[in-house]
């Protein structure tokens, strides 16, 4: 891994697994895995790393499969208690009903999907929405598919790399992702959505107040049991982007677009504001998609 | 007998949200309510379960002439003390998640609900310790006994989902 995209929190699902872009995968050896652990500053990153399932010093692919299924479902569980899925169709919704016609969202870095069908369950992205999930893993895929057909649920998840966008959408978002791309990576993400043709894109994270590491820490002992999910739930707090560098990466990214924050940090009482949006639109879109979110726009700057 | 009857409710009570604790997170579907429920009954069961034993011990106890009824209702009902004003917090979070509005549902959930499950295991050990604090050291037993007996519940719990999740991990 290039030394700009690491970081000193980085998480164990960074460094476990390689997908390429057709989904595919090469074997991961566990030295390798902890020598990317840049400078870990506690070596529980590096204990838990020696008891993931591996064999002969390579993680093995179905053992890792089960550990990232079972913290991606427990992701799920933390997603519908803080009621994500709404929380994000308030703020999409608004914007998909500028458009006419039909309209594509693709939700990259999707994971079990937990967005994609809770849209397609609830109908909550409005009528005439084609629904896709998109992520290089495979095996969160195929448990996701599996999710939404026990569920008959109208959407769709495609592999692919976040990098090697081949899928076209009008809105791109996505949930706990970015905070994983840095240096030349995060513009770089923004800037292929841009080039792909979308409108917009709506990217959640975490937002990184000074209550944050602790409050995920609570939350992560509180909700989550695989130790995985534990340590990179907290990493993904330490590591969040700033608004600025949000805002930053989306005008360097993709200057065609009106990079915007939802709840920008300290505007609001910094516990309430668990995950927001880094947004950019289409300029001309910005004015009517104030109007369409009504007195939720007080909140974007 | 009144502290009694308290202390099996919210007993009750703890045990349907330790059963949906030990359920939430291994189901992805999106609809799953009426799993939920199951959850919360199948931890209100065994919350059931464990006072049946509990009963027993206090019961024998007092047969054995171990510690006397008024001892243990003494320690009853400062556990109370602990375990009431837990369950008041817990129930005005609880509410506020039920709010319509998306920004006090976060409240319930960001400043109680979560934080309540993290010490929640503290508040259990904590309400046994000082409700048997001064008394004989097998009441003091006793009643760590019955806080680990609460505790354990979620445990065996969530061991059954997890063998059920790994069973059929859909
Ligand atoms: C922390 S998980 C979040 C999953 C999901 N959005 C959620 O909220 O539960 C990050 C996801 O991004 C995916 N991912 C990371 N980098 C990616 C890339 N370059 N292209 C596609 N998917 C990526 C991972 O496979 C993983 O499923």
């Amino acid at each position: 891994m290039a030394p700009e995209r690491q970081d000193r929190w980085m998480e164990l699902s960074d460094v476990i697994v390689d997908f390429r872009a057709d989904g595919s995968r090469r074997p991961v050896k566990v030295a390798d895995a902890s020598s990317a652990l840049v400078d870990a500053p506690f070596s529980s990153s590096r204990r838990l790393l020696a008891q993931l399932p591996q064999s002969e010093g390579v993680f093995d692919d179905g053992g890792v499969d089960g550990v990232l299924l079972r913290s991606h479902l427990e992701l799920q569980r933390l997603a519908e208690e803080v009621q994500h899925g709404h929380r994000v169709s308030r703020l999409v919704r608004p914007f998909l009903d500028l458009i006419d016609g039909p309209k594509r969202v693709v939700d990259v870095g999707c994971g079990l999907g937990y967005l994609v069908r809770y849209f397609a369950s609830t109908g909550s992205l409005g009528d005439d929405v084609e629904i896709i999930g998109f992520d290089f893993n495979q095996g969160l895929l195929r448990a996701a598919s599996r999710l939404a057909e026990i569920e008959d649920l109208d959407c769709k998840f495609v592999v692919g790399d976040a990098f090697a966008l081949d899928t076209p959408a009008t809105v791109y978002l996505s949930s706990g992702v970015i905070h994983h791309f840095r240096g030349p990576d995060l513009p770089d993400f923004f800037a292929r959505q841009h080039a792909a043709g979308a409108a917009a894109c709506f990217h959640f994270d975490v937002a990184p107040t000074w209550l944050t590491p602790l409050g995920a820490w609570v939350f992560h002992r509180a909700r989550m049991r695989e130790p995985l999910a534990r340590h990179d739930g907290v990493r993904s707090a330490l590591r969040a982007h700033s608004d600025t560098d949000l805002l930053d990466a989306i005008a360097s990214g993709a200057p065609g677009w009106v990079p915007l924050i939802f709840d920008a940090t300290g505007r609001r009482l910094a516990v309430l504001n668990v995950m927001r949006p880094a947004i950019g639109m289409n300029p001309e879109l910005v004015e009517p998609y104030k109007q369409s979110l009504g007195p939720l726009s007080r909140r974007l700057s | 007998m009144m502290t009694a009857v308290a202390l099996c409710l919210l007993a009750l009570v703890d045990g349907a949200f330790s059963g949906f604790r030990a359920f939430a997170g291994r189901d992805g579907r999106i609809e799953k309510r009426p799993a939920k429920i199951e959850a919360a009954r199948l931890g209100a069961m065994g919350a059931v379960a464990a006072l049946v034993l509990l009963a027993i011990v206090m019961l024998g106890g007092m047969a054995l002439d171990i510690f006397s009824f008024a001892e243990l209702e003494e320690a009853g009902r400062r556990m109370l003390v602990v375990y009431a004003t837990f369950a008041t917090a817990i129930t005005i979070g609880f509410a506020a998640y039920f709010s319509p509005a998306l920004e006090v549902r976060s409240v319930g959930t960001v400043l109680v609900l979560g934080p309540g499950t993290f010490i929640r295991p503290l508040v259990i050990l904590g309400g046994a310790l000082y409700g048997a604090a001064g008394s004989s050291t097998s009441l003091l037993l006793a009643a760590l006994f019955a806080a680990m007996v609460m505790l354990g519940l979620e445990t065996v719990l969530s061991r059954k989902y997890a063998r059920e999740l790994a069973a059929h991990p859909f």
